[in-house]
């Protein structure tokens, strides 16, 4: 079973996949996509990778297989959706408070200017 | 490409990609294998049937990314397995004090898969004792089976490690080198992956001489050579055998005199 509190800060890669999760269901391929996206081309998050990250998300209770999926004509039978649960809410929420927090501290500096 | 040479060329890469998962532990190859393959596969087609991308830059950076995954798979599973074998000798410590009741609260599967841990890391079918008693007299990897590379008449070329290690370092070489093909750089990068493998290799590549018969062996051979054979002994019916044998003091008292009586 996972630990109570998820680890803060997460892993980029963690990070990804959660913020990635956060607009619905996935299958693996799909967050891969998704990430690539959110990053804008920067992060591409090969498949060794991904799958380690997930089987540790798994491990931690931060992510779980969904249930639900869309109907077998539609997609591959063979495909697992992944979804974020509760406690994998409480770590992104954690991980954005906190970038938040640096965003404010940056402008207080006037560091963001300089970027 | 038809839709149809473009089916098969992925299959085709899904079955290389088949052959890189199967370097990875068991346990993560079981619950993810089947799903990163088809991963690779929607990669594969979105990535170079679609968009047209190079398969060169494609397979070089599945091989960096395998090769990564690859070392922190098999670190965490070092690190697990570590850890169930503390757990292990705890549990036979806790018990020599009586603490039933942690030993009762253990799930006994969980006991299964520590010994079945133990098992993989140190030679499957193995029983325990075997394999200490092996340690103690070799060393510390030769509880691991051998696998004889070369065979001469005097000489054999073992290599005890697993096979897993052996293609996780070919593969992690072929990476190297191709990264430092690819960037103009296979000069610095063979200097680099060479003593590296050749290292590897010769900590578990070993030269070894026949080995003596019997399980274990049978140690060294006593001085003078003959003294191995068993000296002839007399037959028990021949004259010295007749001579050699031990009769009256041996017979017991009754059947003795049960014959003076018969005549």
């Amino acid at each position: 079973m996972g630990s109570e509190r998820a680890p803060v800060p997460l892993t980029p890669a963690v990070f990804h996949i959660l913020f990635a999760l956060a607009g619905g269901d996935k299958h693996g391929y799909e967050i891969a996509k998704q990430v690539t996206e959110d990053s804008q081309g920067r992060v591409n998050m090969g498949t060794g990778t991904l799958y380690g990250s997930i089987k540790r998300m798994l491990a931690d209770a931060l992510i779980e297989e969904a249930g639900q999926r869309p109907a077998p004509e539609l997609d591959d039978e063979r495909r697992r959706y992944y979804r974020l649960t509760e406690q994998g809410h409480r770590a992104l929420r954690a991980e954005l408070a906190r970038f938040a927090r640096v965003v404010t501290i940056a402008r207080s500096r006037d560091l963001l200017a300089q970027v | 490409m038809n839709r149809r040479g473009e089916r098969r060329q992925r299959i085709r890469a899904q079955r290389m990609y088949r052959l890189l998962v199967r370097l990875y532990p068991a346990a993560h190859r079981r619950a993810f294998g089947q799903q990163m393959v088809q991963a690779f596969g929607d990669h594969y087609s979105d990535a170079v049937q679609c968009r047209g991308g190079s398969r060169l830059t494609f397979w070089l950076a599945v091989l960096a990314d395998t090769a990564t995954s690859l070392l922190a798979e098999h670190a965490s599973e070092v690190r697990a397995r570590g850890r169930v074998a503390v757990n292990t000798l705890r549990r036979r410590r806790n018990g020599g004090t009586g603490d039933s009741s942690y030993r009762r609260a253990e799930p006994r599967r969980g006991g299964a898969t520590a010994m079945r841990g133990i098992a993989v890391g140190q030679g499957i079918g193995t029983s325990r004792r075997v394999r200490v008693r092996r340690r103690l007299r070799y060393g510390r990897h030769a509880s691991r089976k051998a696998r004889v590379v070369i065979r001469a008449r005097h000489h054999r070329l073992v290599y005890r490690g697993r096979l897993s290690a052996l293609a996780v370092t070919v593969v992690l070489a072929a990476v190297a080198l191709g990264v430092g093909s690819a960037t103009a750089h296979l000069g610095i990068t063979a200097l680099v992956t060479g003593p590296l493998v050749a290292f590897w290799l010769g900590y578990r590549v070993r030269l070894t001489g026949p080995v003596p018969a019997g399980p274990g062996g049978d140690g060294l051979a006593p001085p003078g050579g003959a003294g191995v054979r068993e000296p002839r002994r007399p037959l028990p019916m021949s004259p010295a055998g007749a001579a050699a044998r031990s009769q009256l003091d041996d017979d017991p008292p009754g059947q003795a005199v049960a014959v003076i009586r018969y005549r």
